[in-house]
């Protein structure tokens, strides 16, 4: 058992509403629309309703995992439940997760970013400031420095759903219709393919022995969740009415193509606006994977996060330099989602009944 | 830390400055066949350090449009720039040949490009409407026809007309596109019809007081000015003299909501067609009584009876030319469950398919006399 992290790295409960959100909030919502169109046509914002309702279920049931040893992290949890031997090979499984999150999100973000607005600015170049940025804000800050961010970044850049309206302008709403078109078939495989958008709170399974009030995790964090389908579902409808179905197809970011439609009288091109600002969205999913990571290696390698930090920081920059082309970064994304999907949307379950059954087992062995 | 900072900051050089002085700004192009080539001219906006700005037009001929470019930059010592590109023009034989999709997809594909640049078809071809000199009091041509084209579409019957739209409509089952075609008189680019697309291939086009009626029923319709020819039997008790011409009504501030609905599938397509009309009358080419309550009614069947049989027309028109900016087979394609339309099957439909059309106009007001 691990012990509780002094009051001073402690934050507040409402922050994990913040911390929740923004995690998931990331890369994925740029390009979501087209993802899910092609599996579930114009139901895709049923798909998103649906995998939503999940999260809710999964959030509810790792907040019962944990409530169960208070001051357990997800490692803790794995070495209590597997053992040590394999506790630290899933532990290490869960690391290279993070690691892959982490380096799919840098990727994706800085391909976005060559392709909108620097053609011949080099990936690599991209990518080093990323990881740069991330491990000089986590070698001062550490996790309240990570709560921050997310608190400050949430609040610079919500306002961007507003603008979000200006496409309904050229909105055709008969692209909805008709409505639940698509077979059980077609519809799981939509809800398949939101996980790599809706990710990100699996990292309540980390954060959760840092909060104050551990009695009000639970509802802070239903509500990040609650407010990330809204927004998702949200802008998959926008992305429906406003593309037509063929093009929606070969839209590769269609809430960015959105935006070239978004025009104010002192600044013609709004994407201009919005790709850098998207910095400020993926940078708490930078900053709480990459810390995740640390605190994970922490578990087992019993080494400072400090030096973790820099080692990890490597790597992931060492793996995007790997990467040259979209459709490989795209596999890359893809593949991510599909690890993300068996560990956050199933897993939980599954380590809800191993927790109760070890504990159980461990009271009835007194 | 503080080298990171550095760090971070030097990389941020890595980009290349752009000089404004240096940029020749792109703000129209067109583009024409020429044997199995394109040829296109571009109209180039530089700027100079006195302050002044000068455009001029500079062609060049290739095979695909992104090597149209590198001609281009033979051709000027300005760093070409396209992110400021207004209107695109593409001739009418180039449209009618060969499709002008290809073109638009790249134009769709540049980041630099913003899906606001407004497409149109030059007649006779694009060239000389790009090098037309007459472009009133602004910078350049490429300016000129922007506004020209952003006016009539916010005020008048003039379509949908940027990239966007155009893309959207050409992706869209059972929904064509359409363009306004710019024409020269007196060698100056104006607006006097409008062109119609069967995917992105021109077929034709339509008088502007025609296309109001598509874009009526393609969307909702406000402001604009509308003239309508009623016959004189239709007004008669509204008129003083017994003996004349056909009546002619001017209408404005007109405002449409417009419903289509399926009503049948089988044999074949069925639409209902609801327009509701709200309007007032600007002029008459006729003194007539006072128009009150009791008889305004006259007048308003009238302009139903007419508008009525405009649409008919307009909508023979269509099938004639194959072509459905309207919309109908998206309609069809929306309301029929478990149906994958193609656009060769929507065309065969189309043929045979029959619109029933409503009208209902109230007249709000008739200016400041009754």
């Amino acid at each position: 058992m691990m012990k509780t992290p002094n009051e001073r790295l402690s934050v507040n409960a409402y922050l994990v509403f913040f911390l929740v959100h923004t995690a998931q909030m990331g890369l994925g919502i740029v390009g979501v629309q087209r993802v899910i169109f092609v599996e579930a046509r114009q139901d895709a914002w049923i798909a998103v309703l649906i995998s939503g309702l999940w999260i809710h279920l999964i959030v509810f049931v790792i907040c019962q995992t944990l409530k169960l040893s208070e001051h357990d992290n997800i490692f803790s949890l794995h070495t209590f439940v597997y053992g040590r031997v394999l506790g630290w090979i899933v532990n290490a499984a869960i690391v290279a997760y993070f690691l892959m999150a982490y380096t799919s999100i840098l990727l994706g973000y800085v391909e976005m970013a060559l392709t909108w607005m620097y053609p011949d600015f080099p990936l690599w170049g991209g990518a080093l400031i990323l990881v740069l940025l991330t491990v000089y804000a986590l070698y001062g800050g550490g996790f309240r420095l990570v709560a921050g961010i997310s608190f400050l970044t949430f609040f610079m850049t919500i306002w961007i759903v507003v603008v979000v309206f200006q496409p309904l302008k050229y909105a055709e709403w008969i692209h909805l219709l008709p409505i639940l078109e698509a077979t059980p078939k077609q519809m799981m495989n939509g809800v398949l393919k939101t996980s790599y958008t809706m990710l990100g709170f699996e990292v309540l399974y980390i954060i959760y022995p840092f909060v104050k009030e551990k009695e009000r995790v639970h509802r802070y964090a239903q509500l990040g969740v609650l407010l990330t389908t809204f927004l998702v579902a949200a802008v998959t409808v926008v992305a429906i009415a406003f593309f037509s179905p063929k093009q929606l197809d070969v839209t590769i970011w269609a809430s960015l193509s959105m935006f070239t439609i978004v025009k104010f009288s002192f600044i013609e091109r709004f994407e201009y606006i919005v790709i850098p600002l998207w910095l400020l969205v993926i940078l708490p999913n930078l900053l709480l994977f990459m810390w995740a990571m640390t605190r994970g290696g922490k578990a087992l390698f019993r080494v400072k996060q400090k030096y973790l930090l820099f080692v990890f920081g490597c790597l992931s920059f060492f793996v995007a330099t790997l990467f040259k082309q979209r459709a490989t970064i795209n596999e890359f994304i893809d593949q991510v989602g599909w690890y993300g999907f068996w560990l956050s949307f199933v897993y939980p379950f599954f380590l809800y009944v191993f927790v109760r059954m070890k504990t159980w087992a461990k009271g009835s062995a007194k | 830390m503080k080298w990171m900072i550095v760090c971070m900051l030097l990389l941020s050089g890595c980009v290349q400055p752009r000089v404004l002085e240096r940029q020749g700004i792109i703000t129209a192009a067109g583009f024409d066949k020429k044997g199995k080539l394109y040829e296109a001219g571009s109209v180039m906006l530089s700027f100079q350090t006195a302050g002044s700005s000068m455009s001029e037009v500079i062609e060049a001929t290739n095979k695909t449009s992104k090597g149209i470019r590198q001609d281009l930059e033979a051709q000027t010592s300005h760093d070409l720039g396209s992110g400021q590109i207004r209107i695109v023009v593409y001739g009418k034989e180039l449209a009618e040949q060969e499709g002008i999709f290809p073109l638009t997809d790249t134009l769709q594909r540049d980041a630099n490009i913003g899906s606001l640049v407004y497409l149109a078809i030059g007649e006779p071809n694009a060239k000389t409407v790009i090098k037309s000199k007459k472009h009133e009091d602004t910078p350049d041509i490429g300016t000129y026809l922007y506004r020209l084209i952003e006016k009539n579409l916010r005020s008048e019957s003039l379509l949908a007309a940027t990239l966007h739209e155009f893309i959207h409509s050409y992706y869209d089952i059972g929904k064509d596109p359409v363009l306004p075609c710019l024409s020269l008189r007196d060698d100056k680019p104006i607006i006097e019809k409008v062109a119609l697309f069967r995917g992105d291939k021109f077929v034709g086009t339509v008088r502007l007081d025609e296309s109001f009626y598509i874009k009526m029923l393609a969307s909702e319709y406000n402001t604009g000015l509308k003239n309508i020819t009623v016959s004189r039997d239709e007004v008669a008790p509204l008129l003083i003299k017994k003996k004349g011409k056909k009546v002619n009504i001017v209408m404005n501030e007109i405002r449409t909501k417009r419903k289509i609905t399926l009503v049948s599938q089988k044999p074949a397509p069925h639409f209902r067609v609801t327009v509701k009309m709200q309007t007032e009358i600007l002029e008459m080419s006729e003194k007539m009584k006072p128009i009150m309550q009791a008889n305004v009614g006259i007048l308003e069947r009238a302009i139903e009876k007419q508008m009525k049989k405009e649409i008919e027309q307009l909508l023979a028109k269509l099938k004639a030319y194959k072509t459905d900016p309207i919309g109908f087979g998206q309609i069809y394609d929306h309301s029929v469950r478990k149906l994958q339309l193609t656009d060769k099957q929507w065309l065969q439909l189309y043929e045979d398919a029959r619109m029933d059309i409503d009208v209902n106009v109230s007249i709000l007001r008739t200016g400041t006399i009754d």
